[in-house]
């Protein structure tokens, strides 16, 4: 990591160097995370890389074996009840009390918040179309989510610690939910988003942090990172090109007669199309990097074995 | 300690129902044997040949407890439910602890409780504290349906605040077993086996010297001698 950013007033969550160990395994293993105000800030890594034990010790709920953790400047484990006034946290794998019905629930995780919005309560219930009167135990995983996305939305909080919170919920309803962080974060307020969805993350939020195997490898803005990836290209043309091979940054280079696909460091794309033109260019097209790459080049090796 | 009433008054949403069917059960459970021993024995000479029949019977002794006061209707109620009752309590007492410890942290909702502004001791002294309060509630109902129905207060008191104390008592090993393993249930794993113990030393001892009653929960409870003095 070479962030250099100094914890100021303004930063809500500042993580250095965070260690967690359980027995032998080393879950976390300096960790770093920063999240300003007012930011969404995306959280990616692949399973078991330890967003949700972040998150725990975040929440207080682990205590952290190494390094350095603030919320609000406060230390997470000590302040643990007061903070949580300031916060609301909805889990990936929200599980409810079967015999409870959803707006008990709502009402129950409001309370030991410290109070919800009425008003924001039922916008939220009619906007996720939520049925709060049907007990827990008819729920499907989306409407569980909802029940604990409409108690942290209409609670008057400033931080939102979201893991995965859309997973089971369906196109419509994600919508609903993207437009939901988006006011949230009009208002001044910030969001820890970790997600695997990565069009969410990529709409959603302002930096992104991506870890792996318990530290961060990447963390800045979605542009700051775009300039780490390959744009791919394919390009048809007016005769056999020659010599693309050699380009700088030019990868996975494949010429069939008058076609060539290549991808190329985001950096190098200008060297490589004055290239393609000396070859009279036909058609061409490229796609922007996705998030979706990024990750596949951090973690590809992990996705294939 | 932040939000521990919160939680409690959550828990008791909760487990209405079920409180409701371990107090009335437990409670049913003695007053029924005071209704069947006044049917079996209408009369004061029926019950004395009835208590004298079994207050030798080592089978009987061993399976409900030191033989006292036979003779009256209160004793039989003692004798036939205490070891039974005390038994229900401790096992109502089992279930609320796991059911919201382990089994909270099992299914991941107690991290939703948890993340919320309440201390991090709060979900654990919420269920002692709903523990003490079921346990009070059943004792106290144990008391008050034998005192309706015509028993002396004190020895009825007694038998209900038997029962509610060792339901305590077992709460009280069921909140060290969750401490000590991670399962809801091999929780209940410990307590059983410790329930279990306490039910073989009050009958060892009940049929020998009363030595080993003395090691036994249950076996305190019947000390406090409902009915006999």
């Amino acid at each position: 990591m070479k962030r250099s950013t100094v914890g100021g007033m303004d930063t809500v969550i500042d993580i250095a160097g965070l260690v967690k160990r359980f027995g032998h395994t080393t879950a976390l293993d300096g960790l770093d995370l920063q999240v300003e105000r007012g930011e969404v800030h995306g959280f990616l890594g692949p399973n078991g890389a330890g967003k949700s034990t972040t998150i725990r010790v975040l929440l207080g709920l682990l205590r952290a074996d190494g390094g350095n953790v603030t919320l609000f400047g406060q230390d997470p484990w000590h302040d643990a009840a007061d903070l949580h006034r300031r916060l609301a946290y909805v889990p990936g794998d929200v599980n409810l009390w079967p015999n409870l019905s959803g707006g008990e629930v709502i009402d129950l995780l409001g309370r030991l918040r410290g109070g919800l919005d009425e008003k924001r309560r039922s916008l939220l219930v009619e906007r996720f179309e939520l049925d709060p009167t049907k007990k827990a135990r008819t729920y499907s995983k989306g409407n569980r989510q909802k029940v604990a996305l409409v108690a942290a939305l209409a609670s008057d909080v400033e931080l939102l610690i979201l893991d995965e919170p859309t997973s089971g919920l369906d196109p419509l309803m994600e919508a609903v939910f993207t437009d939901c962080v988006d006011e949230f974060k009009d208002e001044g307020r910030s969001v820890l988003l970790s997600s695997h969805i990565l069009a969410e993350v990529e709409r959603l939020c302002d930096r992104v942090s991506i870890i792996r195997a318990g530290r961060t490898v990447e963390s800045g803005t979605l542009a700051d990172l775009r300039h780490l990836t390959r744009t791919s290209v394919s390009a048809e043309l007016s005769q056999a090109p020659s010599g693309l091979g050699g380009l700088a940054g030019v990868h996975d280079l494949a010429v069939e007669g008058v076609r060539a696909t290549f991808e190329v460091d985001t950096v190098h794309l200008g060297d490589a199309l004055q290239a393609l033109g000396r070859f009279g260019v036909r058609t061409l097209t490229s796609q922007p990097p996705t998030l979706e790459e990024l990750f596949l080049r951090h973690y590809g090796e992990e996705v294939a074995s | 300690m932040t939000g521990a009433w919160t939680v409690l008054r959550f828990h008791v949403r909760r487990d209405r129902m079920m409180l409701f069917w371990w107090i009335a059960g437990n409670v049913l459970l003695y007053w029924s044997q005071a209704v069947s021993t006044d049917g079996l024995y209408p009369t004061q000479a029926d019950l004395d040949k009835a208590a004298a029949g079994m207050a030798d019977n080592a089978a009987f002794i061993a399976m409900a407890g030191p033989a006292r006061a036979l003779d009256t209707l209160g004793g039989q109620v003692a004798w036939q439910a205490a070891a039974f009752g005390a038994i229900v309590a401790a096992l109502m007492s089992m279930f609320l602890v796991g059911r919201h410890t382990r089994a909270e942290e099992e299914t991941g909702r107690d991290e939703l409780v948890r993340a919320a502004a309440i201390g991090r001791h709060a979900p654990l002294a919420a269920t002692a504290l709903l523990v003490l309060i079921a346990d009070g509630l059943m004792g106290a109902l144990i008391a008050a349906s034998l005192i309706a129905y015509g028993l002396p207060v004190a020895g009825s008191s007694a038998l209900g605040l038997a029962a509610g104390l060792t339901g305590l008592v077992f709460g009280g090993v069921a909140l060290v077993a969750v401490q000590l393993v991670e399962s809801t249930r091999a929780a209940y794993g410990i307590t059983g086996a410790v329930l279990g113990v306490a039910y073989a030393l009050r009958a060892v001892g009940d049929v020998g010297n009363g030595a080993l009653s003395w090691l036994s929960p249950i076996g305190w409870g019947q000390y406090l001698r409902p009915y006999a003095d």
